[in-house]
C-alpha cells in the first residue's frame, strides 16, 4: 500500500522543522473505545486482537489444544465436580454435558485420556430444552438444570472395580529359574493393592541319611510398567522337613488353596503396572530323594483365584432427578448452604416466576423431603415495577449471607434470614438493570460480574454497589452483540484474576470473540483494563477447573 | 488421577481454562503454546493516535523504537498508518527494507530495536503484529513525528 499523504505540504519556507518524540513505557492500558484515540493514554489501544498483559508489557495470548474425542452433539456445559467420599478421599470429576437425540442429557467424565460416557437421564424423561445447561457442584453433589424439567444430579459412586488377569495354562514352575508372566489387561488408574496367587506343592522322601531331609523353595514376584524394567516386589520361602523314607512327605501350602501375596508397595508407581511375573528362584535339597516340586500360578477357571487381582477406579454414574417431584428449574446456584432453583413454575401456573430452595445441606431425596422439609421453600416472585415482563434469569452468592437474583430488567437482593420458616429473604435492589445473559453472571473476587441488560459489564459488590466496568468497550458491545444475549458465556480465572466474557457477534449463534477484564487492576487501582480476542472455531461455553490430568 | 490441592485461602493451587467449541471439542488453554488447536493466532496491538499536538497539521512518522524481551529470536511485523488505521504501510517498504522486525533472544534484559518509516498523514498510528509462535513481550515504544504543513481538504480525498 502506498503512502497517499505525501502530498501534504512541507512547512513554509523559513519555518523551523518541528519534530516530536513520543515515548511510552507500559502498554497494559487496555482497550479504550469510549473516547477519541488521540485522547486515550499512550499505553492504551483502540484495537487489539489476542494480546494479553504480562506485567505492564503485552504479549501474544495463550493458545489452546483439544483434549480427547469430540462429543457426538453440541456441548451444553463443562463443569468441575469436587467431592469427598465417605472415606474422606477427595475426588474430582470433569464433566461435559451433551444432549442425546431424544433431548435428554448425557454426562461424560474426563478420565485423563478421553471422555467416557458415565450416565444419562434416559428413562427419567427429563428433557434439556435450553441451549446451555446451568450446573453447579455443591453440597457434595453435582447438579444440572436444563429448562423446565426437574433438576438432575450426577449420582457418582466412586466404586472400585475388581479386575482379574490369569496366567497362561499349564505354566507349572518346577525348576529353579522357571517363571511365568501375565500382562494386565486393565490399566489401574490409581495406587492400590495387587494380589498375586499361586499354588506351592512339595513332595520328597528322606534319603535315609541323617535324621531327616529338607527341601526349600524361594518364589519371587516381579512387576514392571508397560515399557520398563522388572522390579522384584516380593520374596517368599517355602520349606518342608521330612523324616519318612517310605511313602515320603507332601505339603500343599495354604491347604488345597493358593498362596495369596498382597503387594501394596513396590518402590515404583503402582498405577503403571503392565506385567506381573512369578519366578521359582531357587530350590535347596538336603538329604532328599524323589523330589517333586511345583509352583503353579493360578487361573480363575481352574483354581479358586485369578493369577492377579487388582482394582481400577471406575465410578458408576447416572443422571437422576433430585426427587420425585423436584422443582422445575432453568438456573440453579448455591446459596445459604442450599441449592436454589429458578424456574417459571409451569408445574404450578404458567408464567409465574418462582425460586425454590432445599433444606439446609440436603438437596437429594427419593421421597422429595429435601424440597418440602423445614428449611426448604418456594416463593412466587411477582414482576417488579421495572418491566412487566421481567423473567428470572440467574442468581449468585455474593457472600455467605447475601446474594443477588437477576431478572431481565432488575436485580433482587436475597439474604439468609436465619428463620427456618423462610430461610431466604427476597427484596428489590436495582431497577432498570438486570441481565439477559444468565451465564455471564459469575462470582469473582469482591462480588460478582455480569453483562447487564444494557450491554454494560458490571462489577457488583456484596453491598449492592454496581460499577460499570465495561465503560471502555460499551459502545463496541452495543455494536457487536445484536442478538442471542442468552448465549453469552463468562467465567472467572481466579489465578490471573481475569473475567472472560465470550460473545456472539453480529447475530451469530456461537461465540466467536472474547473480552477479558483484569479484575486485579480494577480492585487494586480502579483501572479498567480490557483486552480482546477471537476463537478460530467459535465456542459455546467455557469453564475453569481446579485440576486437570492427562496421560 | 492426580488431584491438585487447595491452598488455604480457598483459591485452588492450579487452574485450567476449558472451552467447548462448535466442533464439539473441549479445548484446554495452555500457557505454553501459542496456537489455537494448531491454527495460527493473529495477535496485534494498535497504538492510539500519536500526533496529539497541532491537530490541524499533517505529520510524518519516521521511526518506531520498541523495548522488548523474547524467549528466543523471533520477528514481529510493524506497520504504520497515516489515516487512523484505514490503510497500513509496512516498515521500510518504500526503502526496500524488510517487512518484519527482528527481535533477539534475551535473558532477563530488555532490549530495543528500531524500525524506519516514512508515513505521512493526519492520524498516525502503528501496529505490532505477533506473527510467530515465540513468546515476545513488548514493554513500550518511542516514536518520532515531524510536523508537516497545514492539512487541506484534499488531503482527505480518497486516492
Amino acid at each position: 500500500m502506498g503512502n497517499r499523504f505525501k502530498q501534504i505540504e512541507a512547512p513554509p519556507v523559513g519555518e523551523a522543522l518541528v519534530s516530536y518524540d513520543v515515548e511510552q513505557l507500559g502498554l497494559d492500558g487496555g482497550v479504550r473505545q469510549d473516547v477519541d484515540p488521540a485522547s486515550i493514554p499512550l499505553g492504551s489501544s483502540p484495537d487489539v486482537a489476542d494480546v494479553r498483559f504480562e506485567g505492564d508489557a503485552i504479549r501474544k495470548d495463550f493458545g489452546y489444544q483439544s483434549v480427547g474425542d469430540p462429543a457426538v452433539s453440541s456441548i451444553l456445559g463443562i463443569f468441575e465436580h469436587r467431592y469427598y467420599d465417605s472415606g474422606g478421599n477427595e475426588h474430582t470429576n470433569l464433566v461435559r454435558i451433551i444432549r442425546q437425540a431424544d433431548g435428554e442429557a448425557q454426562a461424560e467424565l474426563w478420565d485423563s485420556e478421553d471422555w467416557d460416557l458415565v450416565g444419562d437421564s434416559s428413562g427419567g424423561g427429563e428433557t434439556i430444552i435450553d441451549g446451555l445447561v446451568s450446573g453447579t457442584s455443591t453440597l457434595g453433589e453435582f447438579f444440572i438444570a436444563g429448562g423446565e424439567d426437574d433438576i438432575l444430579y450426577l449420582d457418582v459412586t466412586p466404586s472400585l472395580t475388581t479386575r482379574e488377569d490369569d496366567f497362561a495354562a499349564d505354566l507349572d514352575l518346577d525348576e529353579a529359574g522357571d517363571s511365568a508372566d501375565v500382562a494386565l489387561a486393565n490399566e489401574p488408574s490409581f495406587d492400590h493393592n495387587y494380589t498375586v496367587s499361586y499354588e506351592v506343592e512339595i513332595f520328597f522322601k528322606h534319603d535315609g541319611v541323617g535324621e531327616g531331609g529338607l527341601v526349600r523353595l524361594e518364589v519371587l514376584i516381579w512387576m514392571r510398567p508397560d515399557a520398563g524394567s522388572w522390579t522384584q516386589v516380593d520374596s517368599s520361602q517355602y520349606a518342608l522337613w521330612c523324616e519318612d523314607s517310605g511313602s515320603g512327605c507332601t505339603s500343599n501350602w495354604n491347604g488345597t488353596g493358593a498362596v495369596r501375596k498382597t503387594i501394596f508397595a513396590a518402590g515404583f508407581d503402582l498405577t503403571d503396572v503392565g506385567e506381573v511375573r512369578v519366578e521359582l528362584d531357587s530350590v535347596t535339597e538336603e538329604n532328599a530323594t524323589e523330589v517333586a516340586i511345583r509352583v503353579k500360578p493360578c487361573r480363575k477357571a481352574q483354581d479358586s483365584f485369578a493369577g492377579v487381582e487388582y482394582q481400577t477406579d471406575a465410578p458408576s454414574a447416572a443422571l437422576t432427578t433430585v426427587g420425585t417431584d423436584s422443582p422445575h428449574a432453568k438456573f440453579i446456584f448455591p446459596f445459604a448452604d442450599r441449592l436454589v432453583a429458578l424456574g417459571d413454575a409451569t408445574d404450578l401456573v404458567d408464567g409465574l416466576q418462582t425460586a425454590s430452595w432445599c433444606e439446609s445441606g440436603i438437596a437429594i431425596s427419593a421421597t422429595n423431603d429435601a424440597w418440602t422439609n423445614d428449611g426448604s421453600g418456594l416463593v412466587v416472585l411477582q414482576d417488579t415495577q421495572g418491566d412487566p415482563v421481567n423473567e428470572l434469569m440467574a442468581g449468585v452468592a455474593l457472600g455467605a449471607e447475601v446474594g443477588a437474583l437477576f431478572r431481565r430488567r432488575s436485580i433482587m437482593r436475597i439474604w439468609r434470614t436465619g428463620n427456618i420458616a423462610q430461610a431466604i429473604g427476597f427484596g428489590s435492589w436495582h431497577e432498570n438493570v438486570g441481565t439477559e445473559s444468565p451465564f455471564s453472571v459469575k462470582p469473582v473476587r469482591g462480588g460478582a460480574m455480569f453483562l447487564g441488560s444494557d450491554l454494560m459489564v458490571y462489577h457488583m459488590q456484596p453491598s449492592g454497589a454496581l460499577t460499570p466496568i465495561g465503560r471502555p468497550i460499551h459502545e463496541k458491545l452495543i455494536d457487536d452483540v445484536t442478538s442471542n444475549l442468552d448465549l453469552v458465556y463468562a467465567d472467572y480465572d481466579h489465578i490471573f484474576e481475569d473475567y472472560i466474557l465470550a460473545i456472539p457477534v453480529d447475530g451469530e449463534s456461537e461465540l466467536s470473540e472474547k473480552w477479558v477484564f483484569s479484575l486485579n487492576d480494577f480492585l487494586d487501582s480502579q483501572e479498567l483494563k480490557w483486552t480482546h480476542g477471537t476463537f478460530t472455531n467459535p465456542i459455546r461455553c467455557l469453564a475453569i477447573a481446579g485440576s486437570f490430568s492427562e496421560v | 488421577m492426580p488431584v491438585q490441592p487447595y491452598v488455604p485461602s480457598g483459591f485452588r493451587a492450579d487452574r485450567v481454562l476449558l472451552l467447548g467449541d462448535n466442533q464439539n471439542y473441549i479445548q484446554r488453554v495452555d500457557e505454553t503454546i501459542l496456537t489455537q488447536d494448531g491454527s495460527t493466532i493473529t495477535a496485534y496491538w494498535t497504538s492510539p493516535t500519536l500526533n496529539r499536538q497541532d491537530r490541524g497539521y499533517g505529520f510524518t512518522l519516521t521511526y518506531i523504537q520498541l523495548f522488548y524481551s523474547a524467549t528466543s529470536a523471533t520477528t514481529v511485523t510493524l506497520t504504520a498508518s497515516g489515516d487512523g488505521g484505514n490503510t497500513w504501510i509496512a516498515e521500510n517498504v518504500e526503502a526496500g527494507g524488510a517487512a518484519t522486525t527482528s527481535l533477539d533472544q534475551t535473558s532477563g534484559e530488555v532490549r530495543t530495536v528500531v524500525a524506519g518509516f516514512n508515513v505521512t498523514g493526519y492520524d498516525l498510528r502503528f501496529r505490532i503484529q505477533f506473527t510467530t509462535d515465540v513468546a515476545a513481550k513488548i514493554f513500550g515504544y518511542s516514536a518520532q513525528l515531524i510536523r508537516r504543513g497545514k492539512l487541506r481538504a484534499d488531503d482527505f480525498a480518497s486516492s
